[in-house]
């Protein structure tokens, strides 16, 4: 009867190889599939870089965060009028760009007395105080000016 | 010779040298573990070459937790499992087992040593094939009790007494053999 060891050392001497053609055709799929795959592998490590690093993900997500708050900010940012009608710098919305413009057009088309006949057209047969003010005041009033000392004036 | 975790990092960077060296490293372990398991070159050839190009596929995810031989000679018996399995299910594949000349002798060893070596692993056969999986990783392909333990997730307790299993039963095969070659010797002389 065979001992343990004897068997153990016979089946250890038992081995078997595989012929060149073999090896090369195992090792030319092998090597092709190892390309495909790093290059996969290039692909996915910056998306994976930005997500795995610290400093990079609190990056991404700052630079996320500006862009969100310019976009509104830009949005939401008034109209600026370098030159109002009388001259001076305003800041206004877009409905008093709308109304500002209206007041030029009728200005080239008539010149004060236009705006007047405009404005008075637009409140007839109102009760609104703005019936009452001139054209001189109605435009002080629109850019903020001399607001109460023409009133006064009334 | 390069250790296995700097051919894994330069493979892991696509060095295709980096991947010839570790199959040549490994080449003939994997190939005796995947013929004395399947016993045909083809299916052989097949198991291997899965095995290799899933390897180097893999390279985006390797999570080797043993050492890289336990790695690829757990994925060779693993694989030659699976294609026993298809292998079994075909029922009119003809399954072309090799001959007992086909096994890989050293020339230079005594004609009395290629007829046990012979014996031996006709007797393989007959094991169950979670003893044969056992001692031809341990035998065959020099994995520690503790490493085929953790690539096949099971206590070494279980792969100590699946090869102490194997053990006994080739010896109790072999010995059934020699007692049928003695009697058969007695008859031809009386």
């Amino acid at each position: 009867m065979k001992s343990a060891n004897k068997i153990e050392k016979l089946a250890k001497g038992i081995r078997f190889k595989s012929d060149e053609l073999i090896d090369e055709r195992i090792l030319n799929a092998a090597e092709s599939t190892l390309q495909e795959s790093f290059e996969t592998k290039s692909k996915l490590s910056k998306v994976k870089f930005v997500m795995v690093s610290r400093i990079t993900k609190f990056g991404a997500a700052a630079v996320i965060v500006i862009s969100i708050s310019l976009l509104l900010s830009v949005v939401n940012r008034p109209i600026k009028n370098t030159e109002s009608i009388i001259g001076t710098a305003v800041v206004m919305s877009g409905l008093d760009y709308i109304k500002v413009g209206a007041l030029n057009r009728a200005y080239k088309e008539g010149g004060l007395e236009g705006i007047e006949e405009n404005y008075r057209k637009a409140f007839q047969g109102s009760d609104s105080r703005s019936e009452l003010l001139t054209t001189k005041q109605l435009l002080a009033e629109f850019n903020g000016n001399g607001k109460n000392s023409e009133r006064e004036n009334l | 010779m390069l250790q296995d975790k700097e051919l894994l990092k330069q493979m892991v960077r696509g060095d295709k040298q980096a991947l010839r060296l570790i199959y040549e490293k490994y080449k003939e372990d994997l190939f005796t573990v995947a013929m004395s398991l399947l016993r045909n070159v083809d299916l052989a050839e097949d198991c291997v070459s899965d095995v290799f190009v899933r390897f180097a596929g893999s390279v985006n995810n390797l999570r080797i937790h043993s050492n890289l031989k336990g790695y690829l000679v757990s994925s060779a018996a693993n694989r030659a499992k699976d294609i026993l399995k298809k292998v079994g299910n075909r029922k009119n594949l003809d399954v072309e087992t090799i001959g007992d000349s086909e096994i890989f002798i050293d020339p230079t060893i005594k004609v009395d040593e290629v007829e046990e070596k012979r014996q031996i692993f006709a007797a393989l056969k007959k094991l169950p094939y979670d003893q044969q999986e056992v001692f031809i990783m341990h035998i065959q392909a020099d994995l520690k009790f503790r490493e085929i333990a953790k690539v096949k997730k099971v206590s070494i307790k279980t792969i100590q007494s699946r090869y102490r299993y194997a053990i006994e039963k080739l010896r109790a095969i072999l010995k059934k053999e020699d007692d049928y070659e003695v009697r058969e010797q007695n008859r031809k002389i009386s």
